[in-house]
């Protein structure tokens, strides 16, 4: 393995000074880029979309909980690593696993 | 573990809810698949939830992982605001990070929003994830300590330094 070279702390902190102009710049263009994003255009949702939660049938709405905003996100299961030790588990994968998963055909995308 | 290795690494949602946004996991596994692993891992403050028609298709979620972000209005009218996926959606997770794709943001005044967003002074919403709802009285002393310590951060953020 081809290490970066030790050096002195004072050395160490010249070389933290000047990534830190870059990381500056970094976390500058992050804020712009939210900034822009809190003025993107909202795409109204017509259907009446049905969840099943811990309580039973749920609408959309539902999962705001009463608050203002909903993050919604949606998960895959690994079937390499079953949810509960000793679940069987066939060689595709459960049903709902990702589909790149049960067929290894496809790579996550970038 | 797959792309539940998010629900192992997300913040408190206390915090977001402080900013009155609700945090939610979707997937096609039913409730009884889903339990064995909530109870296992202590994933028990999230809401989790069964997909039954075709909402991952429609928000772009059917094939790969991705964060959706909605707005209610007064009248429950819902919009949708914005979808992360892919490398993006790999740095979600905290609080700040989750709150940045929100249409509101973070909902500070530093911040660089469409007139009349709700706003407050940096950090002062911020408490422990237990501590949202203690009565206003108690909850002064905490407020005084955060005003100072954003004071020493904006001081020492001044001077140059990270």
């Amino acid at each position: 393995m081809n290490v970066p070279p030790t050096v002195s702390p004072e050395e160490w902190e010249s070389a933290r000074q000047e990534l830190l102009v870059r990381e500056k710049e970094l976390t500058r263009a992050r804020d712009a880029l939210a900034a822009e994003r809190r003025r993107m255009p909202r795409m109204a949702v017509e259907k009446d979309y049905r969840f099943v939660g811990p309580n039973g049938e749920a609408s959309l709405l539902d999962l705001f909980d009463g608050r203002r905003q909903l993050i919604v996100y949606r998960f895959f299961m690994d079937p390499r690593s079953p949810p509960t030790p000793g679940m069987a588990r066939t060689r595709s994968g459960p049903a709902w696993a990702a589909p790149s998963w049960r067929t290894r055909s496809r790579t996550p995308p970038t | 573990m797959g792309c539940s290795f998010v629900a192992d690494q997300v913040a408190h949602p206390a915090h977001l809810n402080a900013r009155d946004t609700t945090l939610a996991f979707v997937s096609r596994a039913s409730q009884a698949e889903i339990q064995g692993l909530k109870a296992r891992m202590g994933w028990e403050l999230i809401p989790w939830y069964e997909i039954t028609d075709d909402f991952d298709k429609d928000f772009g979620v059917d094939e790969w992982h991705g964060t959706n972000a909605f707005l209610r209005e007064d009248d429950d009218r819902i919009y949708r605001t914005y979808l992360i996926e892919a490398r993006g959606d790999e740095a979600m997770g905290s609080t700040w990070s989750y709150l940045d794709i929100t249409a509101l943001g973070r909902q500070e005044e530093w911040e660089d929003s469409p007139e009349g967003y709700p706003q407050s002074s940096r950090g002062e919403w911020v408490r422990r994830h237990d501590e949202y709802d203690v009565p206003a009285e108690l909850d002064e002393a905490n407020v005084k300590a955060m005003d100072e310590q954003v004071e020493r951060y904006r001081l020492h953020h001044d001077a140059g330094r990270s």
